[in-house]
C-alpha cells in the first residue's frame, strides 16, 4: 500500500465521516484531518521533488486549513452557541444511497479521460473523483451555513489533491495565491456567517427565502 | 511599460490609501484619482496593443486584443462608477441611510474589486485570471451585503457560496488544460503556451474540461440554470456597485471562457462542441430571462434579468462563430455601456422614490427629467432599437446564425419579442405619468447626472462610428477566436 493511496482512502473517508455527522465541531475536525491529509501529500511531493518552495507551500497549507480555519470556524460556533448543525435535506439512509451512487460515478466511460491523464495514480484518481462529486453532495444536501462552507472546503481539498495525483499541481508561487486565497474566503465566510446568526438567529438557509420573483 | 504599470497599480495604490484613511475627501478623491489614472492608461496603451500587438510586463502580464476591450470597458465603466458613487453616497449619507464607516468600506472594495477586474483581463496566466475573479467575488461580497438588511445578507450568502462553488469547478476544469503542457512543471503556464501545446491534449480531456469551464465561469456569467443568484446580488447591491458587476465583471468572466474556447476548438478540431454548448447555455438563459422579465416587480431585478438575456445573446454570437464572433464583441461594448448607465440611472430613481417596486415609480420624466431622458435612451437601447449599436450588432448575431440554426434563431426572436413586450410594459409604467405628489424634490448633483450622461454619449457615439483602435482591436479579437 504506497502512501497515496492511503492518502486517497483518509480523503475519501473523512468526506463520508461529513456526512454523517451531525455537530459542528466533529464537522470542523474532520475538515481538519482532510486537510492535514492534504498537507502531508504536499510535503510528500516537495521531498520527492526536493523543493524547498514546495515545502513551503505544504506549511501554508496546513497553516491556513487545519490551525486557522478550525480557529476561526470554532470561535463563531462558540459565540453563537452553534453546537449542533441544522438538518440536511435527505435523510441518512437516502444520503447513503446516492453517496454509494456517486463513488461509482468516476468509473463512467465519459469521464475515463480524467483517470487517463495519470494511470500510475488511477485508484488515487478514482477516489479523490468520488471525493469530489461526495463532497458537491455534502454542500447541496446540508442547509446550514456552516456545512455549506465547509462543503465549500472540502471540493477544494479534493480538486487540490487530485492535481497533485494527476501531476498537474501549478507553481508554488501560484500554489501560495491559491492557498492565500482561501484563507481570505474562510475570513470572509466566518464574518459572513456571523452577520447571518445574527440576522436570522439561525445558521440554517432554509430561514433565507424571502427573495423571489 | 509605465503605462501598464499605472494601469494596474492605480487602483492598488487607492485601495492601500483608503485602508489606510478615514477622512471621506481622501477616500473619494483618491478613488477617482486612481480611476482617472487607469482610465488613461487604458486609453493609452489600447492604440500600442491594436496597431502593435500584445503588451507584456513581468511573466504574468499580457494585454492582447481580447484583454484590451475588458479593459478599456473596466477602466472607462469603473471611471464613470466612481464619479457616481461619490455622489450616490454623499446622498445616502445625507439621509442617514449610510455611515462613515460604510462609505470607507464601500471605497476600499471598490478599489480592489476595479483592480482584479484589471489584474484578470490583463493576466497572461490562467490561474492568475482564475485567482482574480475570485478575488472579484471576495471584494464584492460585502458591497452586496452593504445595507446589512436581511435581504441584503440572503443575497450576499447565496452569490459567495454559487460563485465559489461555480468557480471552484472552473479551476478543476483550468488544471485539466494544464495536461497540454505540463506534468509537475514548476514553471508559470500562460494563455499562449495553453494555445501553442494545444494540440497535444486529449480531445475527450479538451471537451471536459470546457464543460468544466463553461459552468464554473459560465456561473459567473449567469447563464442559466447557473443564474439563480444573479439577479439577488444585482437587485441588493447599490446602484453603483450593480453597474459594475452587470456591465463589466459578466464581461470578463466570458471573455475568460472565450479564452478557452480558442484551446478547446484546437485540441477538438472542427466537431463544432463548443459552438454547440455556447448556443444551448444562450438560448437557455435567453428564454429564462424573458419569461421572468415579462412579471418582473422589481425594476433592479428586472435590469438583472435582462443581463441574464444578454449575456445569452453574446453566448450565441461566440457559438454561431464568423461574423457572429466580431458582433458579439460588439454587442459586449454596446451591452456594458447600455446596462452600467441604466443601473446607475436606476440609482438616482431610488434616490428619489425610495423604492425599486415597479409599481410605485411612475413619472420618471416629469420628475427627473435628465435621468428620465438618460434611462428612457438607455432603454431604447437595451431592447435592440436603431440607432443605438446593440440593434445592429443583434440583427448581425441572428443573421450569421440564420443559416446553420434556423430553429435557434427563432426560438431567440420569440424570446426577444417576449423580452421587449415586458421591458416595454414596465418601464413605459415607469417613465410616464405625472410627478407623484409622494416624492420630494431631490437636488441633483453634478456627481449623479454627469456619469450617466457621459456614458450615455459614449454609446451614442459608438453606435455612430466606431474608432479604428477598436475597430483593429475587434477584427483581432475576431480572428483569435
Amino acid at each position: 500500500m504506497t502512501i497515496q493511496f492511503t492518502i486517497a482512502c483518509a480523503l475519501f473517508l473523512t468526506v463520508i465521516c461529513m456526512h454523517v455527522t451531525r455537530k459542528n465541531y466533529t464537522a470542523i475536525a474532520l475538515y481538519a484531518v482532510q486537510s492535514f491529509i492534504i498537507a502531508i501529500l504536499l510535503a510528500y511531493t516537495a521531498l520527492s521533488a526536493g523543493s524547498r518552495l514546495l515545502l513551503a507551500v505544504a506549511l501554508i497549507t496546513l497553516l491556513v486549513k487545519t490551525i486557522i480555519a478550525p480557529i476561526l470556524f470554532g470561535r463563531m460556533i462558540r459565540k453563537n452557541k452553534t453546537f449542533f448543525s441544522a438538518q440536511a435535506h435527505l435523510d441518512l439512509p437516502i444520503v447513503a444511497l446516492i453517496v454509494a451512487a456517486l463513488t461509482l460515478l468516476p468509473h463512467l466511460s465519459a469521464l475515463a479521460p480524467l483517470v487517463a491523464i495519470a494511470p500510475s495514480f488511477a485508484t488515487e484518481l478514482y477516489l479523490t473523483l468520488s471525493a469530489l462529486c461526495i463532497s458537491i453532495f455534502f454542500l447541496i444536501n446540508r442547509r446550514d451555513v456552516l456545512s455549506q462552507a465547509l462543503g465549500i472546503l472540502s471540493i477544494e481539498n479534493c480538486i487540490v489533491s487530485y492535481a497533485v495525483f494527476s501531476g498537474l499541481e501549478q507553481s508554488a508561487i501560484l500554489q501560495i495565491g491559491i492557498v492565500n486565497d482561501v484563507c481570505i474566503w474562510i475570513i470572509v465566510v466566518t464574518m459572513l456567517a456571523s452577520r447571518v446568526y445574527k440576522k436570522f438567529d439561525t445558521l440554517d438557509t432554509n430561514t433565507m427565502q424571502q427573495l423571489t420573483d | 511599460m509605465t503605462m501598464f504599470f499605472i494601469l494596474i497599480l492605480a487602483p492598488l495604490l487607492a485601495f492601500f490609501v483608503c485602508l489606510l484613511s478615514y477622512r471621506r475627501e481622501v477616500l473619494e478623491y483618491t478613488t477617482l484619482a486612481g480611476a482617472v489614472m487607469s482610465a488613461g492608461a487604458a486609453l493609452m496603451l489600447a492604440p500600442s496593443v491594436a496597431f502593435s500587438g500584445p503588451l507584456s510586463a513581468l511573466s504574468i502580464f499580457t494585454i492582447d486584443s481580447l484583454g484590451a476591450i475588458g479593459i478599456l470597458l473596466t477602466a472607462i465603466i469603473g471611471l464613470a462608477v466612481v464619479a457616481y458613487s461619490i455622489g450616490y453616497l454623499r446622498e445616502e449619507t445625507k439621509r442617514g441611510f449610510v455611515t462613515s464607516h460604510q462609505v470607507r468600506l464601500y471605497f476600499v472594495l471598490l478599489n480592489i474589486f476595479i483592480a482584479a477586474m484589471i489584474i484578470a483581463c490583463a493576466s497572461a496566466v490562467p490561474i492568475v485570471t482564475w485567482l482574480a475573479i475570485e478575488a472579484t467575488t471576495l471584494a464584492t461580497v460585502f458591497l452586496i451585503n452593504f445595507y446589512n438588511k436581511p435581504t441584503a445578507l440572503e443575497a450576499a450568502w447565496k452569490y459567495l457560496l454559487i460563485n465559489s462553488f461555480g468557480l471552484l469547478i472552473g479551476f478543476f476544469g483550468t488544471i485539466l488544460y494544464l495536461a497540454t503542457t505540463i506534468h509537475g512543471g514548476a514553471s508559470l503556464v500562460t494563455w499562449s503556451a495553453l494555445l501553442a501545446h494545444a494540440g497535444n491534449l486529449d480531445p475527450a480531456l479538451a471537451r471536459l474540461a470546457f464543460l468544466f469551464v463553461l459552468i464554473g465561469y459560465g456561473t459567473k456569467v449567469g447563464l442559466a440554470p447557473m443564474h439563480t443568484w444573479l439577479p439577488d446580488a444585482h437587485s441588493k447591491a447599490p446602484a453603483p456597485i450593480s453597474a459594475l458587476l452587470s456591465g463589466v465583471l459578466l464581461n470578463i468572466a466570458l471573455i475568460t471562457i472565450v479564452r478557452f474556447k480558442m484551446i478547446t476548438d484546437i485540441a477538438n478540431g472542427a466537431t463544432g462542441y463548443t459552438q454547440k454548448l455556447l448556443i444551448a447555455f444562450g438560448l437557455f438563459s435567453i428564454i429564462i430571462a424573458a419569461f421572468i422579465m415579462l412579471t418582473q416587480k422589481n425594476y433592479k431585478r428586472l435590469l438583472a434579468y435582462s443581463s441574464i438575456e444578454n449575456m445569452g445573446i453574446m453566448a450565441l454570437g461566440f457559438g454561431f462563430g464568423g461574423v457572429g464572433i466580431t458582433a458579439a464583441l460588439l454587442y459586449m461594448i454596446y451591452h456594458a455601456l447600455t446596462k452600467s448607465t441604466l443601473f446607475i440611472s436606476s440609482g438616482t430613481i431610488f434616490l428619489t422614490y425610495g423604492t425599486t417596486k415597479i409599481e410605485r415609480v411612475h413619472g420618471i420624466l416629469a420628475t427627473l427629467p435628465t435621468t428620465g431622458f438618460v434611462f428612457f435612451a438607455t432603454i431604447l437601447s437595451i431592447i435592440g432599437l436603431p440607432p443605438f449599436g446593440t440593434f445592429f450588432s443583434k440583427i448581425l448575431i441572428l443573421a450569421t446564425g440564420f443559416g446553420a440554426h434556423p430553429i435557434v434563431v427563432a426560438a431567440a426572436l420569440c424570446a426577444f419579442t417576449i423580452a421587449f413586450i415586458g421591458f416595454l410594459r414596465h418601464t413605459t409604467h415607469m417613465l410616464f405619468g405625472a410627478k407623484p405628489d409622494t416624492v420630494a424634490p431631490v437636488v441633483m448633483s453634478p456627481w449623479l447626472i454627469l456619469p450617466p450622461i457621459a456614458l450615455l454619449s459614449l454609446l451614442a457615439f459608438l453606435s455612430i462610428y466606431i474608432p479604428s483602435t477598436l475597430t483593429t482591436l475587434l477584427a483581432t479579437a475576431a480572428t483569435q477566436i
